[in-house]
């Protein structure tokens, strides 16, 4: 589950409820209905409530300790350390196990809409491991959260499990995006495969101001492609997918992430990818995120980045020459040749991010992505080490 | 206007084999193809003086080896290949502007 | 969970050719060019070939997967998929969708020029009935409209179109007033000597945003020699009117080819000097074609394909070390060549077209009225051979598309389809011109071993993928640069100037 959660302390409610933090500022803007904002009484948030406002139909009252709470009122407390809600985030309060979900951060780089644990493939990478449940129930709860979103947020990604699994429903959400978040752009992790099966993507596809698929494509060939994702015949069916968009004038991104057997066909990849898609708009190449099952997997996986160099710069040499927007995820800077400098990109999210001990002396920290927060030794770069004495290029 | 002459076993090559490669050498010569006896006989009268005759027999053959690895290749390919030019065009009828 | 290792993935046993072509390399008789049915390619050895041929091809090999992610070769047909290759088939052939969209217009036969070479077969400049009317104008605009292609280039030629400038002004009013309707994209171009330019044609043209597309041979000596006028100063005039246009239309504006005489051929580095000198980072070296003054004066100026080749590889290693020092000069057809080569992508010449761009990809509206289907088949018609004209411009484009003219043109105008041309490698990347051939030769299907037309492309094709594969790095970035600059033209049509 990508939201966070923690236990918390709470009383007076009745069921799951999906709730906007509303500081003075939110109420007096008036873009969310009171009944689903609960009003931040903590001491940090500095307000002072006049029994009028407390009064209001709030659906609850976020606060440190119940006493903070008006008599009789629905309220939540956090502990100490245990999750950074602020004004203007949106959070789950579920009573029935004592646990408060953040949904969605205001102040967040990455926030994310999850559509489903369900997925059709199984890759041997996977930071989110699949579970075939029925969980269509979250559509309307997305949708909900939809409309607790700050209008003005820069953008949202769809993903999963594999998000066309939910049929119309996913439709349905990015309709309610482009109602309710119009300026919001919109990406949706997919492996596209269900576009590759007969079924129009006009079934998925809802009409949007700015909407892109990021699709992930590992090979130039099936075996390959098929092996990371384990499943036969995915290859071809995410490939019909990729025309399937570009037919129905979707925007595209294909997503590499950089394992081991995938590195060693990269420039290959490249090729492939200008010769039969070169309408992508977008090739992200991405490092592994060492958690879900990549962890199991990590002999068969792992590269060390600082091994990959060669690879990667004949392929963003290859793709950047021919007008293909190419940018680099997941990579610190100390493990790339300075030349891909401009187009790695800051692309861990905030909250999952973190920086070595010896990132401290590093002068272009502020520029570079850092690690993800769990990773450990056996897939750290040996490379890591503090940029001195440099400037950075000019930004890609 | 010399005349190279050279002799392919038949059972090697088919006719349209020798044919097709004999029609390559139609710019610098005049070509006669005759079959008997289980071989072609193939020959070449260059069609001015100034035709650079070495190694011509030994380029025929080769040229032949070619010709054959393309019939190979047309024998398995061509009815993929007018179903597949069939299938891509009929996906790209063009449009008409909105006028 | 457990995961199932590579093998398991595998597939089926074995695999199926694709369609393809080979041609081996003649700067490496061991090795071979191998294409695919869109135009895709890979290079390797004869010994590998055959083994590929042979089904002989291991599972592990990296040949293997090269091979199929070219679409030669189809492995598990469950877990495979055709549709990259039907996809890159309509990507590269994209031209044929939309119909034409050059059309040309020739406003007057009248010259100042007494070029041997013409392929116009130009008139003195007191014929003004060589000049087009103002009724087959009005026609030729309705015509216009009734092709369906959203992008239109609209070229006026001549003899020297400058001469009759009114009709131009008067074709590209009505042309603006009627494309309030259609919004279709226009792009207004002039093919001139852009000798005694007025500062009212030049600001006529800024205001329509016309490009100018002028002859410039080479250095004054070749230039005045190649293009007499009374007053031979030919050059003199062209490079004012070149700086008048670039000032007030702007420099990119402003583009020159050059037209090959046997003279030509024995200077090509400094015909590229001489527009390096002048600031140009584009070039055209054109061979003479067979038409107009040209086949009458071949004695002369004309000269065997062979002599034309091997100046055009003296002219590309000059080229490469121009752009090597710094300053980015492109030859255009090269590019063209190195776009099919290089790049998945369709382009914008029409005479290197399958099926053939001739009616399909560019119409020619004659000062009297009558269509032709392409440049070539006015200028046959010019020395006396008309049975290509497609009919008369106040007759509906149908009646045209349906002429004898264009069903002669279409028999013969599909490569893949032609003898020799069938079995090319470069088929996919190459084109039909079946009035070139019918020029030529004397028939439309043409003989291929005594082809210039296919020694030209061929021959081309060759030298820049040699230079491509066997050159330094820096010359590599190079040919590929001038290839991706045509995709970001978006292919436009390419036009040809007098």
């Amino acid at each position: 589950m990508h939201a966070l959660d923690a236990k918390a302390f709470m009383g007076g409610w009745t069921g799951p409820t999906l709730v906007k933090v509303a500081g003075l500022s939110d109420f007096a803007e008036g873009q969310f209905p009171i009944e689903r904002m609960v009003l931040d009484l903590r001491t940090r948030a500095r307000q002072h409530a006049s029994a009028a406002l407390t009064a209001l139909p709030w659906a609850g009252f976020l606060v440190d300790g119940p006493e903070q709470a008006p008599e009789g009122r629905p309220w939540v407390a956090l502990p100490a350390q245990a999750l950074t809600v602020e004004a203007g985030d949106a959070i789950e309060v579920r009573p029935q196990t004592n646990k408060v979900a953040r949904r969605y951060r205001r102040s967040g780089n990455n926030n994310i809409l999850f559509a489903t644990e369900r997925c059709n493939s199984f890759c041997v990478m996977c930071s989110q491991p699949p579970r075939d449940i029925q969980d269509d129930w979250r559509v309307q709860h997305l949708c909900d959260l939809v409309e607790l979103i700050d209008r003005d947020t820069s953008a949202l990604t769809i993903t999963g499990g594999e998000p066309t699994l939910l049929g119309q429903g996913l439709r349905r959400l990015i309709e309610h995006c482009a109602t309710h978040l119009p300026q919001t752009h919109i990406q949706v992790l997919s492996n596209g495969r269900n576009f590759g099966k007969g079924i129009p993507a006009a079934t998925f596809a809802a009409p949007h101001p700015s909407l892109i698929w990021a699709v992930p494509l590992y090979a130039d060939h099936y075996a390959l492609h098929d092996y990371i994702v384990q499943s036969s015949g995915a290859f071809a069916e995410t490939v019909r997918g990729l025309y399937a968009l570009e037919e129905a004038r979707q925007r595209i991104e294909i997503r590499v992430v950089l394992v081991k057997p995938v590195v060693g066909r990269l420039p290959e990849l490249a090729r492939f990818i200008y010769r039969n898609f070169p309408f992508v708009e977008h090739v992200a190449l991405m490092g592994t995120e060492p958690t879900g099952f990549a962890k199991a997997h990590r002999d068969e996986l792992w590269i060390d980045p600082t091994d990959m160099q060669e690879s990667l710069t004949e392929a963003v040499d290859y793709l950047s020459a021919r007008d293909l927007s190419v940018s680099l995820y997941n990579l610190p800077l100390c493990t790339l040749p300075k030349q891909l400098w401009p187009f790695a990109k800051r692309s861990i999210s905030d909250w999952k991010q973190r920086y070595l001990p010896a990132c401290e002396a590093c002068e272009v920290r502020q520029q570079c992505g850092g690690l993800f927060a769990w990773v450990t030794p056996e897939w750290t770069s040996r490379s890591i080490h503090p940029i001195k004495g440099t400037h950075l290029c000019a930004s890609h | 206007m010399a005349t190279i002459r050279l002799s392919i076993d038949a059972g090697l090559f088919s006719a349209e084999v020798i044919a097709r490669t004999a029609h390559r050498y139609t710019d610098r010569f005049f070509v006669e193809l005759t079959n008997s006896d289980g071989a072609y006989a193939i020959a070449l009268t260059s069609k001015q003086d100034d035709v650079d005759l070495t190694g011509i027999e030994g380029r025929f053959r080769n040229d032949a080896l070619d010709e054959h690895l393309r019939e190979r290749i047309r024998a398995e390919t061509t009815d993929l290949h007018v179903s597949l030019v069939q299938a891509a065009l009929r996906q790209a009828a063009p449009t008409r502007p909105k006028s | 969970m457990r995961f199932a290792p590579p093998p398991a993935f595998e597939g089926e046993a074995g695999y199926r050719l694709l369609p393809m072509r080979f041609r081996r390399l003649p700067w490496d008789e061991n090795r071979v060019l191998v294409t695919s049915l869109s135009g895709d390619w890979i290079l390797m050895s004869c010994a590998d070939f055959a083994r590929a041929v042979d089904k002989d091809l291991r599972r592990d090999e990296p040949l293997f997967a090269d091979l199929q992610a070219r679409h030669l070769i189809v492995a598990d047909s469950a877990t495979s998929t055709l549709a990259p290759l039907l996809s890159q088939y309509r990507t590269r052939k994209a031209y044929i969708e939309q119909g034409p969209k050059l059309h040309i217009f020739v406003v007057s036969l009248r010259c100042h020029h007494t070029c041997a070479y013409c392929q116009v077969s130009r008139q003195p400049l007191g014929q003004s009935q060589f000049d087009m009317s103002g009724e087959a104008a009005a026609y030729a605009v309705e015509r216009l409209f009734e092709w369906p292609a959203r992008e239109l280039t609209v070229e006026f030629q001549g003899g020297e179109p400058l001469l009759h400038f009114e009709r131009i002004k008067m074709l590209v009013k009505a042309i603006e007033i009627r494309n309030r309707h259609e919004d279709r994209n226009i792009r207004f171009v002039i093919a001139s000597t852009l000798h005694d330019l007025t500062d009212d044609q030049l600001s006529f043209m800024r205001d329509h945003h016309f490009d100018l597309s002028t002859s410039l041979d080479g250095p004054e000596w070749l230039h005045n020699a190649n293009r007499p006028r009374p007053e031979k100063d030919s050059y003199r005039r062209t490079l004012v009117g070149i700086e008048r246009g670039r000032k007030v239309l702007g420099e990119h504006a402003v583009s020159a080819l050059t037209t090959l005489t046997r003279r030509s051929l024995e200077a090509p580095l400094e015909i590229i000097d001489e527009y390096r000198k002048l600031g140009f980072h584009s070039i055209s070296l054109r061979p003479l074609s067979p038409y107009g003054f040209a086949r009458k004066t071949e004695t002369r100026n004309g000269y065997p394909i062979g002599d034309f080749l091997r100046f055009y590889a003296v002219a590309l290693d000059h080229l490469l070390s121009v752009n090597r020092a710094g300053y980015f000069m492109e030859e255009t057809y090269g590019r063209m060549l190195l776009g099919q080569l290089l790049t998945p992508f369709s382009h914008g010449y029409v005479d290197l077209r399958s099926p053939t761009g001739a009616g399909l990809g560019a119409v020619v509206y004659d000062y009297d009225g009558t269509v032709y289907p392409s440049d070539e088949a006015r200028m046959l018609a010019s020395m006396g051979d008309r049975s290509f004209a497609l009919g008369q411009v106040d007759q509906p484009v149908t009646t045209w598309l349906e002429s004898p003219a264009m069903q002669r043109i279409l028999a013969a105008g599909v490569a893949e389809t032609l003898p020799t041309c069938a079995d090319c490698a470069y088929v996919p990347l190459c084109g039909a011109d079946p009035i070139d051939h019918l020029a030529r030769q004397g028939d439309t299907i043409g003989h291929r071993p005594t082809s210039d037309f296919c020694r030209k492309q061929m021959g081309l094709f060759d030298l820049l993928l040699e230079r491509w594969e066997t050159g330094s790095g820096s010359d590599r970035q190079i040919l590929e640069s001038w290839a991706h600059r045509a995709t970001r033209q978006e292919a436009q049509p390419e036009f040809e100037a007098a």
